[in-house]
């Protein structure tokens, strides 16, 4: 797959020295200028011995160092990499010739470029390995079969792993955004790894909205919806400045998913803030965006993404409007989050560039996971039926030996699955609480009958 | 783990030696499992080199941070400089630092940095503690590093915590050590906290402020007002200070304020508390995040690092070691047996309250040591509770032990 702007990105560089220009479309890094510059140059390609690619453009070489500048979410900086580091230098690679966009309008490939790329050599080809997600993250998905699954893909060497997703999260809304934040190191570290981790978005909504933004390559279906977490405005704790500080620190949390992934942390807040302006153009293949209603002197050409919400800008149906922004297809492609629409596994594996020599990996992960999420279904079930037994066992002492047995067996089922059930222990502890209340009761009926 | 990740490849270029086979396994005590042909040896380290795509990689590894070789002969070794030892459990005493492991500085390449990282996690006050912090920090005493890397990752906490801990990091730490701040979450007490470090780099994911004092009452939270707010606000004017950051920005996080800044060509920011710079940054109807980009751009943060071999880059260091692993494993066990308090010490308060509704006072004693145990291996409950519990200070358990006497005597007393 090739992206625009993508070259320039790694994530390592936003060392200091940074050095900003304005021009009269706004602001513009010194790298970007140089970048535009020299584009019809193509770029400079530095390969070091640890296998990382470094593009952008050399400003200076002595014996010892080379300088390279490059850019990432918009911001330059010059970087040094000493010789003996330097495998191979490539001047005036080509590259497409879009330019890019100026500060954080691009979708940065920095986690697939500082990952070196494994490849699966195998006699029937290259391995494609396809993981279902489906249910809500936080109970049926979880980091446990998670981990498995992609243990699992991982035991394969794929070329290519796609997590076809059609997911919500136990949390509704944002604050799904926390169950989410359980699970994106597991993706986070396969992708670090150099493993190629593509999501196949059906549906990715509330907390499961956050996850795919982990990975630098996003393909949507054609009724493929990423959202569904635009309740934070609602947020009310009490006390209207906490409301401001828990809503903030929310959006900073959820921000850094954007910024993982290399996508615009601006679609964040439109898609968690009613009041929040975005408004778009696609300039050069690349989306701009003003965080604001449109004035004359912005230009011709935007399309409000989200308005305030206010007035006669409120929204009639939650569901279909624009005062938080939920992606489909067609916006998810235009704004660069998406790489393609795609609604069959053969076309997305055209896109993804495997080429024809494939082989579909039948993996564990789907029956991981389904396993997992019969297993918690099974165990709710038992538990609330061990609280009906436990509430017509009675009250009478004969009976206080029979509720104790009852309680170790929820015990042992909210043990056996805690990670969803009773992820801190605070349920086992009131049982063992309720436990030690039945021994003491019946050691005192046994005092009174002697 | 330990890893110079630089050079090494160049030296390794001259040995010429043959890969064909990746038949050495060290393990490390962290876990990981190098596997590929060991290229050299010294005293105190080895040289690992592998294949990663069609590249040689060579990895240098410190023996003190081995578990055990196994060469392509079969045989497993156990590194003689690295006895197995177990970091310091948490404990009110002080640690010690007798059983750790000479560090073979001197078979250190020229040039090379020594980084410590600690973790500071999860909530200000029990968990990222001051003291905690100090014991640490004691532990890295023989380790002498160059530099020390708090890894922050915190929603915040208890108020109370962050002058401590802006102490044991101005007075503690810095006198003897270059400090960074490496922020995945600093929010609230802990982006306080990490403000006292001039250095400051960001994850990519990372995110700093929202620090607005607040009480909270039956799900119902208060913001700080009135003069108790301009003393908290003057307090970590001075933490700032201390950082060599702008006063305004913390403001920003702590209080809805107008904040813009301009840059100049330089890069350099300057700050302001109106709409009237180039950059708006908050207003008055908001409180101030800053992610890892925008920390960067406006200057708060030197740069963006995913992983320790980025950071130590960023920071400058081309040939770099990790040392003083048991720092940051008295922080890890710390943090686990508070962990284990909050959840167990309402349950033992309950029980030990039934025992003595049952009269049963020998069990309702034990309970109580239980409850001595959980505090003993989790100090910073001395200070802030758990379970609903006050403060476990000795007062407190005195106090308790004399009532459980009192109920005891009257007990066997009704009984005769």
């Amino acid at each position: 797959m090739t992206r625009i702007g993508a070259p320039f990105l790694t994530v390592l560089i936003l060392a200091t020295g940074l050095s900003l220009l304005m021009t009269p479309s706004g602001l513009m890094t010194r790298a970007s200028a140089a970048m535009q510059e020299d584009d019809a140059d193509g770029i400079d390609r530095i390969v070091l011995r640890n296998g990382r690619v470094i593009e952008g453009k050399i400003l200076s070489e002595t014996d010892s160092v080379v300088e390279i500048l490059v850019i990432v979410g918009g911001i330059s900086a010059p970087t040094t990499y000493p010789r003996s580091e330097v495998l191979s230098i490539e001047r005036n690679v080509e590259t497409d010739t879009t330019i890019p966009a100026p500060a954080s309008t691009t979708k940065s490939d920095s986690r697939a470029e500082t990952a070196t790329p494994r490849n699966s050599n195998s006699p029937d080809g290259k391995r494609v390995y396809v993981m279902n997600l489906k249910g809500d993250l936080g109970r049926d998905v979880t980091v446990t079969p998670l981990q498995r699954a992609f243990d699992d893909a991982i035991s394969y060497e794929p070329e290519v792993i796609i997590v076809k997703m059609d997911c919500g999260s136990a949390a509704e809304g944002f604050d799904g955004m926390w169950t989410a934040e359980d699970l994106g190191p597991i993706i986070e570290k396969v992708i670090d790894d150099g493993w190629r981790v593509v999501f196949w978005i059906k549906r990715a909504q509330a907390g499961a909205a956050f996850l795919p933004l982990v990975s630098p390559e996003i393909i949507f279906m054609s009724d493929g919806r990423l959202g569904g977490v635009g309740d934070l405005s609602d947020f009310n704790i009490g006390d209207e400045v906490v409301n401001l500080k828990q809503i903030s620190l929310r959006i900073g949390h959820a921000e850094g998913f954007a910024i993982t992934g290399g996508y615009d942390p601006r679609l964040i807040r439109a898609m968690a803030l009613e009041e929040e302006w975005l408004a778009v153009k696609i300039v050069g293949g690349q989306p701009q965006y003003i965080t604001w209603e449109p004035r004359p002197e912005d230009g011709e050409g935007w399309t409000i993404l989200t308005d305030d919400g206010k007035g006669k800008n409120k929204d009639k149906f939650s569901f279909d409007g624009n005062d938080v922004l939920t992606l489909n297809a067609d916006w998810a492609r235009r704004l660069n989050v998406a790489d393609a629409v795609v609604d069959l596994l053969d076309d997305l594996i055209f896109e993804l560039n495997i080429g024809r020599d494939y082989t579909i990996v039948e993996g564990r992960a789907d029956k991981i996971l389904s396993d997992w999420s019969d297993r918690i279904e099974r165990a709710i079930d038992q538990f609330q039926r061990l609280q009906r037994d436990f509430q017509e066992a009675g009250q009478g002492s004969a009976s206080m030996g029979r509720r104790i047995n009852i309680l170790k067996q929820m015990r042992g089922l909210l043990s056996a699955n805690a990670e969803v059930l009773d992820p801190n222990g605070a349920q086992r502890a009131q049982i063992d609480i309720q436990i030690e209340q039945l021994r003491q009761q019946i050691r005192r009926a046994n005092q009174r009958d002697r | 783990m330990t890893r110079i990740a630089t050079i090494v490849i160049a030296l390794l270029a001259t040995l010429a030696l043959p890969f064909t086979s990746l038949a050495d396994k060290v393990y490390l005590k962290d876990g990981r499992v190098v596997e590929g042909t060991i290229s050299r040896e010294g005293d105190g380290f080895i040289y690992v080199t592998y294949m990663v795509g069609q590249l040689e990689r060579t990895e240098f590894i410190l023996r003190v941070n081995i578990d055990r070789i196994e060469r392509d002969k079969d045989t497993t070794e156990t590194p003689a400089e690295s006895p197995k030892e177990t970091p310091a459990a948490p404990t009110n005493a002080k640690p010690s630092s007798s059983p750790k492991t000479p560090r073979p500085s001197t078979d250190l390449p020229p040039g090379t940095r020594k980084i410590a990282f600690v973790t500071l996690e999860e909530m200000v006050g029990p968990f990222m503690n001051a003291e905690a912090l100090r014991k640490s920090i004691q532990l890295l005493e023989d380790d002498k590093p160059d530099i020390v890397v708090l890894q922050i990752n915190s929603g915040g906490g208890a108020l109370f915590e962050v002058q401590k801990l802006s102490d044991a990091i101005e007075h503690g730490i810095k006198p003897k050590y270059r400090v960074v701040a490496w922020v995945e979450s600093a929010i609230s007490a802990a982006a306080m906290t990490a403000f006292t470090c001039e250095e400051i780099y960001m994850m990519p994911e990372g995110n700093i402020g929202a620090a607005t004092a607040f009480s909270q009452s039956g799900g119902r939270a208060t913001a700080m007002k009135g003069e108790s707010l301009e003393q908290l606000l003057r307090s970590q004017e001075k933490i700032t200070r201390r950082g060599k950051h702008d006063p305004l920005v913390m403001r920003a996080m702590q209080v809805p304020t107008n904040l813009s800044c301009d840059i100049d060509d330089a890069g350099r920011v300057t700050w302001r508390n109106d709409l009237g710079g180039q950059y708006i940054v908050s207003t008055d109807k908001q409180i101030l995040t800053l992610n890892s980009i925008d920390s960067v751009k406006y200057g708060l943060a030197r740069s963006v690092a995913a992983s320790k071999d980025d950071l130590a880059r960023a920071m400058g260091c081309t040939e770099w070691v990790e040392i003083g692993l048991d720092a940051d494993k008295y922080q890890q066990d710390f943090r686990e047996a508070v962990q284990t308090a909050q959840v167990r010490a309402g349950e033992l308060w309950q029980k030990m309250n039934i025992a003595l509704d049952t009269g049963n006072a020998g069990r309702a004693r034990s309970f109580l040591g239980q409850l001595r145990g959980l505090v003993r291996r989790a100090p910073s409950l001395e200070t802030y509770g758990a379970g609903g519990l006050p403060p476990l200070t000795p007062e407190f358990f005195r106090e308790v032990e004399s009532q459980i006497d009192e109920i005891a005597k009257k007990q066997s007393g009704g009984r005769r």
